[in-house]
């Protein structure tokens, strides 16, 4: 393709948008569908329509930490719960043998129905346009020191003008796709890159940076032998993503789990010096977590055997996604690996895997908004800020849809605190400590892990929802309803008193509620203990009054660390405190400082490189400031 | 590098070419100690400063060679013909010196007016008079040393015996860090160990529990050992506060005088003669304490001597160990039996004074009372003794190669470290809470947060802004 300079449009639309988004992926469908729904006229621009919302890797929604953002996004008011609820085929908690804040939940997608239960939401979404073609430039208005949005320019020659823009492109910016030693512009296997975008992004003085990532080949379900694999069924009652679901009704499937043997190692290692991830031919960054299979092969020599697991991309088709085997080595070497592997000895490819490498916008680039801090309006959102997963893209497109409507609106911004959502330590890990690898969300990412649950999303977020008018009057007066309920279930157990057997006799006027806390008693079993006593018949209910009392000790010490660190975030720092002044600090804080501009202090404390000695620096300096204005204001008071 | 900080550390190092844009200088040793004394200017302006007030005895040259030592004479600012004194002069280039930027020492004859003057011509030359503490805040902020080493060297200047001297040189040369280091790497493994088990259950499906509370226990026995340094080394730092009581007249100021090997406090037959409390400072063993002299406890006496009275209660409640004297020329009053009782918990040393005298028949003292005179001297040395023992309980704490807790702060970072430690050690043998029936790992993980939060308070890397300030402002002379 020849990359020009977007000219002069053949096609300039009258109307003007207030949001314009770019790319239908999880991250755009999300933003588009929230900015619609919070009054703004809406385009959803996507290179092709018949791609919407497409799982471009594993045909599976959530997995630890990624099934809270999930919850969270249904608590705001987003879409992706709902769609995988409706088209999900094997649904499965993790970490069932540990605590309720570290469970999570994983469903297998049938991925063409969820493609097209999205696009069917979308296309029913009211004020939202969605229109097929590849958004090529950004009209941008240069202002005093900062530049704004106008709108975009597609490759069609069409002219589009809006208020805010969110760009949430994917892999697609100058996307290199590489299998073994070919290798193609592509922005996903069998799809045009996006190389003309990417360079308008450069042309506006972003600092960009180049990652990589791969996915693993798809095979033919009737060439596999399944008897030769271990079946593997999903949870007995399949637990819903969203708290607008009653019941999963769809009828399960299972998937199957195989092994590399040595054969397969020894194929690999032959091979490696072919694969554009071992060879040099790629230049980006892979992540560590979704290792290739040659990534495996070298760092692990002694691992003999890989699991593999076999998972269907849908009810209706007999492609295969092999879990496991993410490679970027030749065609040849593929089909030889997998032949080696039990079940597999006569399989046929369907796709086979490939890597690909991409552009990203350093994202401590961004405001905690997500909207560029130099460009006033333009939101990016998703992989293009270095992330990967569905997940996390749907969670910052739903943020960025939000925040784009809120600026049209001149409302603030919503900024999820780090204790409030995994989707808070998302965005302030992004913004703050930027990427040098595809950013996966985990559980250790965040500090506050025990107050951030699958199970209390709703009680977390929802409010916010509301006022945001995502989340509707029933769904609210539901929410509420719980948490009275909480309340009032909370408070009965600690007002009934019972008499305990101990080894010293009998303990009379045992509260309930510690009753409870022992190891091994259930909320249900105070029923026998105490005769006046009725659980409360909701079960997501009970759930929390049982967590609330079993954590409490934990919960609470988190509490405590929040409330202190709370006391740092609350200093702000001006947003042009000039950085370069400031001579207690070393050159390289300042630098670091300079890039982030930090919010508040709480924020600086977390860039990389900066140390607590630095942060009482900035303090010192920041409150001395302070007084100085303090004492100028008293000054010119005296002279009235 | 094994440091705990290392990437902190590493951030810092590459902070050293920091460019303080301002110059400072202070005189460097404590007033009025000794012979001789320093002023010490640091920042990029150091060596230009050096040149323009000090003139080598070689003459002048191409200027100061790094690390060596140059006799020569200090004066104005390019007037080499108004020598202020002599001096020897060491120039420490970037970043190997104390504050990790270009920094001048100027060793002359210690007078005031010497070193007031020395300080000024730094001054004329372009340097500034350095805030209280902030060699050491530079220094701190250029990752050259942790805070518990910042902390050492403040009281390395108010040092006033030789064993507080050497453990205090001990922190400066990084003990504490070290031992911290060690700590930190026990609780990053268990937590490692956590974490795994969580985030890739598939992965790693059981937590290595055998592992997990080895190293708990490591971190847990290294808090203990450094903990068991924290009387004693607090002592050292910021001195032990004695407190004598007793009845009137049983020879309190004279047991202080004793103690002092000086008339501090003024002795008399007439009972009540101490109103107000008279301190001095002795060294037990190495250990610094302030000894207080107090009012004689009395109740029915005029209500000067009632003020008395409360003040010296005020004290005992406030003292880390209490001497109480009793005359044993007479038996003890209701009075004063009933003080012993309500001290007997206390830290304390019951002495029977006045030994040179006969005994009164009716007078029984307390085990372990210590038989003295403050008029002969008998007994006297045994009392110290005594106070040692009782202080240290007989541990020998100080004597280990390590860290020593010099600080309430780090006992309280040592604290937060022992007790998460010992948190999720009984968690996993099965006393904590939990859902599930097994120490679940995000619990413990809570656990060895808070340890390695002590870590960070311990040695500053993630401290809180509060401890910081605290440091600073502590730091109040011309370091
Ligand atoms: C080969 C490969 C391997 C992957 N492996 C993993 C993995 O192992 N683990 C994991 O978690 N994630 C993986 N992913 C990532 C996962 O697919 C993405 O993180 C996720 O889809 C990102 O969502 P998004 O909305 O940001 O972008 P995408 O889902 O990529 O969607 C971007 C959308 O924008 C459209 N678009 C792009 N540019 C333009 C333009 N200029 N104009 C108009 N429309 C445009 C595209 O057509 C597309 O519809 C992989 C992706 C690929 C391609
Ligand atoms: N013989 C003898 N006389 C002592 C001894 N110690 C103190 N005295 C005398 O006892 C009297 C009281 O001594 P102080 O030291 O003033 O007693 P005190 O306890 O401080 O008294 P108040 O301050 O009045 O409470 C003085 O006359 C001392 O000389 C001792 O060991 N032997
Ligand atoms: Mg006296």
């Amino acid at each position: 393709m020849n990359p020009k300079t977007p000219s002069s449009p053949r096609f300039r639309d009258p109307t003007r948008y207030d949001v314009i988004v770019v790319g239908a992926g999880h991250a755009g469908c999300e933003a588009a569908r929230a900015s619609a729904r919070m009054g703004m006229s809406t385009l959803l621009l996507t290179i092709s329509i018949d791609q919407v919302a497409h799982m471009s890797c594993n045909p599976a929604i959530g997995g630890i930490a990624k099934g809270h953002l999930v919850r969270e996004i249904d608590a705001l008011g987003g879409l992706m719960a709902m769609a995988i609820d409706a088209t999900g085929i094997q649904f499965r908690r993790l970490n069932m043998k540990k605590g309720p804040a570290v469970r999570s939940s994983r469903a297998q997608a049938d991925m063409y129905m969820y493609k097209s239960w999205v696009r069917e939401e979308l296309e029913a979404q009211e004020r939202l346009h969605i229109k097929q073609g590849l958004v090529e430039g950004l009209l941008v208005e240069e202002g005093a020191g900062r530049s704004r949005v106008a709108g975009v320019l597609t490759q069609a020659g069409e002219e589009y003008g809006s208020e805010a823009v969110v760009v949430a492109s994917g892999t697609f910016l100058g996307g290199m796709v590489h299998v073994g030693e070919t290798m193609y512009p592509a922005g996903r296997a069998g799809e045009p890159p996006a190389t003309t975008l990417s360079r308008a992004l450069e042309h506006l003085g972003l600092r960009m940076g180049r990652l990589m990532t791969c996915t693993t080949p798809r095979l033919d379900a009737k060439t596999i032998d399944f008897d030769r694999t271990q079946e593997q069924p999903g949870d007995e009652v399949p637990r819903p993503f969203s708290f607008r679901t009653r019941e999963i009704t769809r009828e399960q499937v299972p998937c199957w789990i195989t092994r590399t043997t040595p054969g397969t190692l020894r194929i690999i290692q032959a091979g490696l010096h072919r694969s554009p991830m071992v060879s040099g031919a790629m230049k980006g960054t892979p992540p560590r977590y979704c290792p290739s299979i040659e990534d495996k092969a070298r760092h692990f020599p002694d691992r003999t055997s890989h699991q593999i697991f076999l998972e269907p991309e849908g009810a209706r088709t007999t492609e295969i996604y092999a879990n496991g085997l993410f490679t970027g080595l030749p065609v040849e070497v593929q089909v030889a690996m997998l032949r080696s592997i039990p079940g597999l000895e006569e399989v046929q490819i369907m796709r086979p895997g490939y890597a690909i490498e991409y552009d990203f916008v350093d994202p401590t680039q961004l405001a905690p908004d997500l909207m560029l801090k130099d460009v006033t309006g333009l939101f990016l959102a998703g992989q293009i800020n270095g992330t990967s997963g569905y997940e996390e893209a749907a969670a910052q497109g739903l943020l960025a849809g939000i925040n784009a409507a809120l600026r049209v609106r001149g409302e603030p911004p919503l900024v999820l605190g780090r204790d409030e959502a995994y989707m808070g330590v998302l965005v302030d890990d992004l913004v703050t400590r930027g990427v040098t690898e595809p950013y996966r969300l985990f559980t250790s990412r965040a500090e506050y892990r025990l107050l951030l649950r699958e199970d209390n999303a709703d009680l977390r977020l929802m409010e916010t929802g509301y006022r945001l008018g995502l989340i509707t009057d029933e769904e609210i007066g539901w929410l509420r309803e719980k948490a009275r309920m909480m309340e009032r279930g909370l408070e009965e157990l600690r007002g009934r008193k019972v008499t305990v057997e101990r080894e010293g006799g009998a303990r009379r006027g045992t509260p309930l509620e510690k009753v409870l806390r022992q190891p091994g008693v259930a909320y249900r079993d105070l029923e026998g203990l105490d005769t006046g006593f009725t659980p409360v018949p909701r079960q997501d209910v009970a759930e929390q009054i049982e967590i609330a009392v079993k954590y409490q000790g934990y919960i609470q010490r988190q509490e405590a660390m929040v409330r202190k660190v709370r006391r740092l975030e609350s200093l702000t720092i001006p947003g042009d405190l000039d950085y370069a002044s400031l001579s207690a600090l070393s050159r390289e804080a300042r630098d670091r400082l300079g890039a982030v501009r930090p919010r508040n202090l709480g924020q600086a404390s977390r860039i990389p490189g900066i140390t607590a000695a630095s942060v009482s620096a900035l303090m010192v300096y920041l409150k001395g400031r302070e007084k100085e204005k303090g004492e100028r204001r008293k000054g010119k008071a005296g002279r009235k | 590098m094994t440091r705990p900080d290392a990437k902190a550390r590493r951030a810092a190092l590459a902070m050293t070419t920091a460019q303080h844009l301002d110059t400072i200088a202070a005189i460097s040793t404590p007033p009025g100690h000794g012979g001789v004394g320093m002023v010490r200017i640091a920042g990029p302006r150091a060596r230009d400063v050096l040149r323009a007030i000090f003139t080598p005895a070689s003459g002048p040259d191409g200027g100061p060679v790094p690390r060596r030592a140059t006799l020569g004479h200090v004066h104005p600012p390019r007037r080499p013909s108004e020598p202020i004194d002599q001096a020897v002069t060491v120039f420490f280039q970037a970043p190997r010196s104390f504050t990790g930027e270009d920094t001048v020492e100027i060793t002359a004859h210690g007078g005031p007016l010497i070193m007031a003057g020395i300080l000024s011509a730094a001054v004329q030359a372009g340097a500034r008079l350095a805030e209280p503490g902030e060699f050491t805040r530079r220094s701190f902020l250029n990752g050259r040393m942790d805070l518990c080493q910042a902390e050492a060297v403040a009281s390395l200047i108010f040092a006033s015996t030789e064993e507080a001297r050497q453990v205090m040189l001990r922190q400066v040369e990084g003990a504490m860090g070290r031992d911290a280091a060690a700590m930190r790497s026990h609780l990053v493994d268990a937590k490692t160990l956590l974490e795994a088990a969580i985030d890739f259950p598939e992965e790693v499906e059981e937590v290595d529990t055998g592992r997990l509370a080895g190293s708990l226990r490591a971190a847990l026995t290294a808090s203990e050992e450094l903990l068991r340094t924290a009387r004693e080394g607090i002592a050292l730092r910021e001195g032990l506060r004695v407190v004598i009581a007793g009845a009137p007249n049983v020879g309190k100021s004279s047991l202080l005088n004793a103690l002092l090997e000086e008339e501090r406090s003024i002795v008399h037959e007439i009972a009540g003669t101490t109103r107000d409390y008279v301190e001095g400072v002795i060294s037990v063993e190495g250990v610094p304490m302030r000894v207080v002299d107090t009012a004689g406890l009395r109740t029915g006496a005029g209500p000067v001597e009632e003020e008395g009275a409360r003040r010296t209660r005020r004290l005992m409640e406030g003292a880390d160990l209490l001497i109480m004297v009793l005359d044993g020329t007479r038996p003890m009053s209701r009075e004063e039996e009933r003080l012993l009782q309500s001290t007997a918990g206390a830290p304390r040393v019951v002495v029977a004074n006045k030994a040179d005298l006969p005994r009164a028949a009716g007078f029984v003292e307390p085990d372990g009372t210590i038989i003295a005179s403050a008029l002969t001297g008998q007994g006297v040395e045994e009392l110290r003794k005594e106070i040692h023992r009782v202080f240290t309980g007989g541990s020998r704490a100080l004597e280990a190669a390590g860290g020593v807790v010099t600080s309430l702060r780090q006992a309280e970072a040592l604290e937060r470290i022992r007790s998460g430690c010992s948190r999720a050690l009984e968690a996993l043998e099965g006393g904590g809470p939990c859902l599930s029936g097994a120490a679940e790992p995000e619990l413990l993980a809570v656990d060895v947060d808070d340890a390695l939060a002590g870590v960070g308070e311990l040695t500053g890397e993630v401290t809180a802004e509060e401890i910081l300030g605290e440091i600073f402002s502590r730091f109040c002379i011309g370091k």
